[in-house]
């Protein structure tokens, strides 16, 4: 009998090991996750689903393309003690088995991205970004495509259209 | 509240249950069984319980309540006390030692020989260390009334206890 | 020890109206070796108290009763056909709960970590725009930057915007 229940306590263990992995912020910043100085944004896997089945004309096929391998996406922002934490944040990360794919600093604003597992089913991109006193941290996981990522600032209607206008000038 | 939240919920409380539910029925294994059964129905309720603003002063009124109950249930009328108190000795001098030994017999029957109600609440404060509030619930009176009754308790002791020292034992 | 704090106090006390907090401070005093001669008349009052606390449930309480509200289903499984019954449906649970986090869910595990900010998908899908866009901003900010070549490239291909 005893041997049966050893049995048992494996079987009981099994999907505890097979769970999925938790994002870096998760794993990282749970204690800022708690901090009422961060807000806290989450987006699941059955969101993503509902968002990629979404009217055509609502999203840009390209979009479409990239939300659909994605898994979840996580944002802790704080407009307080922005450079503090943007510190603690790439200092945290820079111990961690992940690949820097952008490290700028500016006067006006810094930010670090990094990246593991690209391509696979289980990589994330975290981009850690400040400016003045605001510092964000993002987490976006599942199958990544750097290359049409890059290529989505010139589809997308926000800041980064405004920095090509200014490439478009020079 | 999940089963982690309730192991820390025992961790914390057993001890003192045990004592709430002793000093009503005066019996180790009795009271046991109280402080077994309080955290049992803790558990099976623990879904409505979440409203609870205070989980721990429910489960001292329910031991209290509980102990009540079974020792009307069984006549538990007479005990010994002393087996609520657990002796230590500490003290330099032995000879002090012992007229504070004798004192505290003492003190043990003037608490004995207080009303009920002053007794619980003399109890809960001084020997368990519950809040106003909380004593408040476990009793169900109103709060004013615990101080009033706490007073009172107190005054007594105190008297006694002045006494004790001038008349000398 | 500051026997004027304690003499400030010990009135308050007699009154029913001092803090869990200076009611320590007091217990602490009294059970002490180091009292004051004026206040050695109170000791027994603290020393009952101290030897009340020492009265501890039996160890085993917590343990008996984990096995008591945890117990229903361990105390189910006495019989060989009973024991497979339920390793038979643990088994197939598994398999369930592994397909379901490998290809359905693979993030969700905690409801309050992964519970949804966005009600509707329209957020979401403005915040991952917002989300992406700012990545891929500074994916080719960065690259731009770096490369005078691809500044070249980029300006070339203004006609596109």
């Amino acid at each position: 009998m005893y041997r049966m229940y050893k049995i048992l306590i494996v079987l009981l263990i099994l999907p505890v090991l097979s769970q999925a992995q938790n994002d870096a912020i998760v794993t990282y910043f749970s204690s800022e996750m708690e901090n009422d100085l961060f807000k806290h944004a989450y987006i699941s896997p059955r969101m993503i689903n509902a968002v990629v089945k979404m009217d055509v004309e609502d999203m840009d096929e390209d979009i479409r393309m990239i939300v659909k391998d994605l898994k979840g996406m996580r944002i802790l922002s704080s407009d307080k003690d922005g450079k503090n934490q943007y510190s603690r944040f790439i200092k945290e990360l820079d111990s961690q088995p992940y690949e820097v794919i952008v490290s700028s600093r500016t006067p006006a604003e810094s930010v670090k991205i990094y990246l593991k597992n690209e391509g696979q089913p289980d990589g994330e991109l975290i981009m850690v970004y400040q400016t003045n006193e605001t510092c964000s941290i993002t987490s976006i996981s599942g199958l990544l495509d750097l290359e049409k990522i890059a290529k989505l600032s010139r589809q997308l209607n926000i800041k980064g259209a405004e920095f090509l206008e200014d490439v478009k000038r020079k | 509240m999940r089963e982690r939240d309730f192991n820390q919920l025992v961790e914390r409380l057993k001890d003192k249950l045990f004592r709430i539910a002793f000093q009503v029925v005066r019996d180790d294994e009795l009271a046991y069984d109280i402080v077994q059964e309080v955290f049992i129905k803790v558990w099976d309720k623990r879904v409505e319980l979440q409203a609870i603003e205070n989980l721990d002063a429910y489960c001292y009124r329910m031991t209290r309540n509980l102990s009540i109950d079974k020792t009307r249930l069984k006549h538990y009328k007479t005990g010994d006390l002393s087996g609520a108190y657990k002796m230590e000795h500490s003290d330099p001098s032995p000879q002090k030692q012992t007229e504070i030994n004798q004192t505290m017999e003492l003190v043990k029957n003037w608490i004995e020989d207080l009303p009920e109600t002053q007794k619980a609440v003399i109890m809960l404060r001084d020997f368990e260390g519950l809040t106003y509030k909380e004593i408040a619930d476990t009793m169900e009176m109103p709060l004013n009334q615990v101080k009033v009754y706490l007073f009172r308790a107190r005054q007594v002791l105190r008297q006694n206890m002045e006494n004790t020292k001038s008349y000398g034992l | 020890m500051d026997f004027r704090k304690i003499d400030n106090i010990l009135p308050k006390y007699w009154e029913g109206d001092t803090s869990l907090n200076e009611e320590d401070i007091l217990y602490s005093y009294f059970t002490s070796n180091n009292v004051h001669e004026s206040h050695e008349v109170y000791v027994p009052y603290f020393k009952t108290q101290q030897s009340y606390r020492n009265k501890k449930a039996p160890v085993e309480i917590a343990t008996s009763i984990n096995e008591k509200i945890g117990g229903n289903k361990v105390r189910k499984i006495s019989s060989y056909k009973k024991f497979w019954r339920i390793a038979a449906a643990i088994g197939v649970l598994t398999v369930g709960v592994v397909l379901y986090q490998q290809y359905v869910l693979p993030v969700e595990s905690n409801s309050a970590l992964y519970s949804d900010t966005f009600e509707t998908p329209e957020e979401a899908l403005q915040e991952i725009k917002m989300a992406l866009g700012m990545v891929s901003n500074k994916i080719e900010e960065s690259t731009i930057m770096v490369s005078n070549e691809i500044i070249k490239i980029d300006i070339s291909n203004n006609v596109l915007y």
